[in-house]
Formats: C-alpha cells, structure tokens, sequence
C-alpha cells in the first residue's frame, strides 16, 4: 500500500468504517511506515468529541417545544390560506364581480377626467396668441439701440480705413 | 479489495419496530420517534447553530415537519438520515439568515439574551470549544460531515444517506475535512473546498 493510499484510509481506520481487508493492509503499512503513523497520531489528536451540556432551564423549553401533542396538533393544523393578491379579483379566487370591478373603474377615471377639465390641467395643443403692443404716436424706435463700446466697424464696413 | 464495510442499508431494528406502530396508530409512532431523536437532533442543531433557543425552534420544525412527512413511516423510508438531512438544512439555512441579517444591521446593537441560554457558557472543554470555533474556518460541506460523523455519530452508510452522496465520497470527504480541520488548528489557516 503506497503512503497516498494509506492517507485517505486513515480516517476511516479510526472511525472503526474499514472492512476487515483493508484494515489488515493499513495496519501493515502503518507498522512500516513512520510518517503516516504520526499522521494518524495527529489526526486523532483533533478529532471532534460531543461536549455539549445544555442547562437544566434549556433541556425544560425543549420538552415544552416538542411535546408530542403539540408537535401533532402544529402537524395536522389545516395550512393557513394565503393572502389573496391585488389581482386575485381577475383569476376568480375572490368572489368580486368583475362588472363591478370595470364599472367602478370607468367611475374613477370619468371623476378624474372631469376634475382636470374644471381646473384647466389640460396641455394645450394650440400656441395662444402673444399680445402686440399697441405702437405709440411720435415715437420712432431706432433700429440699433445698443452698440458696445469695444465695437469697431469691420473693414468691410468701413472702405475708407 | 473493498475499502469500507459493507454495512449500507442495514436495519435500525428500533425505526422497525417504530414503523410497525405507525401502522397501527401514527400518532403513537409519532410519540416514539420523537423521545428517540429529540435529543440527538437538538444536539446537532446546537453544534451548528450555536444557540440553544435557534435549536430549540429548528427541533420543534423538523418533528413537525417529519410528522407531515406522509411518507415518514413507509417501510423504505430512511427516518435518521431524513431528520439528520433536514436539520442540517435548517441550521445552515439559519445560520446564512443570520449572516446576511447581520450585515444589514451591525449598526444596531443586538438583544442581549440570558447566559443560560448561550452556547457559549458551556464551553467547558477548552480544546474541544477550540476545534468547533475552527469548524468554523471549513466549508459548509466539510462542516457538515464533521458534525454528523463525529457530534450525532452517525455512521458511514448514516451519512451517505442524509448527504445523498457515495459511501466513497463520505470517506474521502471526512478524510479531507479533518485534514483541513488540523491544519486551521496547527494555524496554517488552510482552508480547502
């Protein structure tokens, strides 16, 4: 038996899990081999041992929790139905008639159509009419009204430079 | 050469005797399964989650849930590995609740609950609180194993059949479990999947 084989047996050696066959074979090995004796060793020293030791206050909540009737009444109590969904009303699981349903609808939407209508909320299609000033006599408005003072006519406005 | 007993599918002459009751009267049964696997099973659920109230709830959950079990006392049905299986499940899925809960609200500061209560308390053996403190450092599946095989003491065939894994891969598992075990406990911290 190779050290890889022997390895992975190891465990099981210990674990009392081995057949009778491989157990001879490991033990063979092991008398042999030093390495995979301090592996055992080592593997022993870490093995996990139960250690709990629950308060007598603890060991009393779990006889309460699991007493046999409680655990059969909670077994056999009918599964509490589920809370219909907002669209329960479509598929028929809520006997609520689906006219009343469209009917109330229609009311609500025809509300609030009338409401919008009566603030005047609604967009406007059409550009209302910009209101023109009404021009006042003697007054002629110039056609440049405001010129920079950095401003300097161009070249091709002024020939004569 | 076979490597491991061939003790798979053997008879639990005590589950037997159980199912014949069901037979008869399941609530009976009912009564018998749970005075033979409450204790063990809240011992598992302890190691695990680390709070004996969690094991207290996680317990009272799986008995009701094995009694809903309409399959529960078939005559094929393996009842340990089942229980076992699911109170595994439980108590990881808690304890992933937990984590994730604990991230969301670190800010705020928990209830503190009564010393009786905590695990903690109990850690009388100073090596072995050490070893499930390192447990801690495996992965999920090696955890697993580790408490079955060595806190429940369930057997090999036990454990292939609560895992739903090969009797050769449970060995090779716990081999390499214990392994990684001794390594986080020599400081190594070398954690394997």
């Amino acid at each position: 038996m190779r050290c890889s084989e022997a390895e992975e047996l190891l465990v099981a050696l210990d674990d009392g899990e081995l057949s009778p066959s491989a157990h001879l074979l490991l033990t063979e090995h092991l008398e042999r081999c030093p390495a995979c004796a301090r592996l055992r060793r080592d593997l022993r020293r870490t093995t996990p041992r139960p250690f709990l030791k629950p308060p007598a206050q603890v060991l009393a909540a779990l006889d309460e929790a699991t007493d046999p009737g409680v655990v059969w009444h909670e077994a056999n109590r009918p599964p509490r139905p589920a809370a219909p969904g907002w669209t329960a009303w479509w598929s028929g699981d809520v006997r609520v008639s689906r006219g009343a349903v469209v009917a109330y609808g229609a009311l609500l939407a025809a509300t609030w159509l009338w409401t919008f209508s009566q603030l005047g909320m609604w967009p406007s299609t059409t550009q209302p009419e910009r209101p023109v000033a009404a021009p006042v006599e003697g007054i002629e408005i110039p056609a440049v009204q405001y010129q920079p003072a950095s401003y300097r006519p161009s070249d091709a406005e002024n020939p004569e430079r | 050469m076979t490597l491991l007993k061939l003790v798979h599918g053997h008879e639990n002459l005590e589950d037997d005797h159980i199912k014949s009751v069901a037979r008869e009267d399941r609530r009976a049964a009912a009564d018998l399964v749970i005075r033979k696997y409450r204790d063990p099973i809240f011992h598992h659920a302890s190691y695990i989650l680390k709070d004996y109230q969690e094991a207290i709830d996680v317990t009272q959950e799986v008995f009701i849930k094995a009694m809903r079990e309409r399959r529960f006392f078939d005559e094929e049905f393996k009842m340990k590995a089942w229980l076992y299986r699911v109170t595994s499940n439980l108590c990881f899925n808690l304890r992933r609740d937990r984590k994730r809960r604990s991230a969301i609200l670190e800010t705020i500061p928990k209830p503190r609950k009564t010393e009786a209560i905590q695990l903690e308390t109990v850690f009388a053996d100073e090596q072995q609180g050490e070893i499930l403190q390192a447990m801690g450092r495996l992965t999920e599946n090696h955890r697993k194993i580790l408490m079955l095989r060595y806190y429940s003491d369930l057997s090999y065939a036990e454990i292939s059949d609560a895992l739903g894994i090969k009797l050769g891969t449970v060995m090779s598992r716990l081999s390499r479990a214990k392994r990684n075990l001794m390594e986080v406990l020599d400081g190594e911290g070398v954690v394997r999947g």
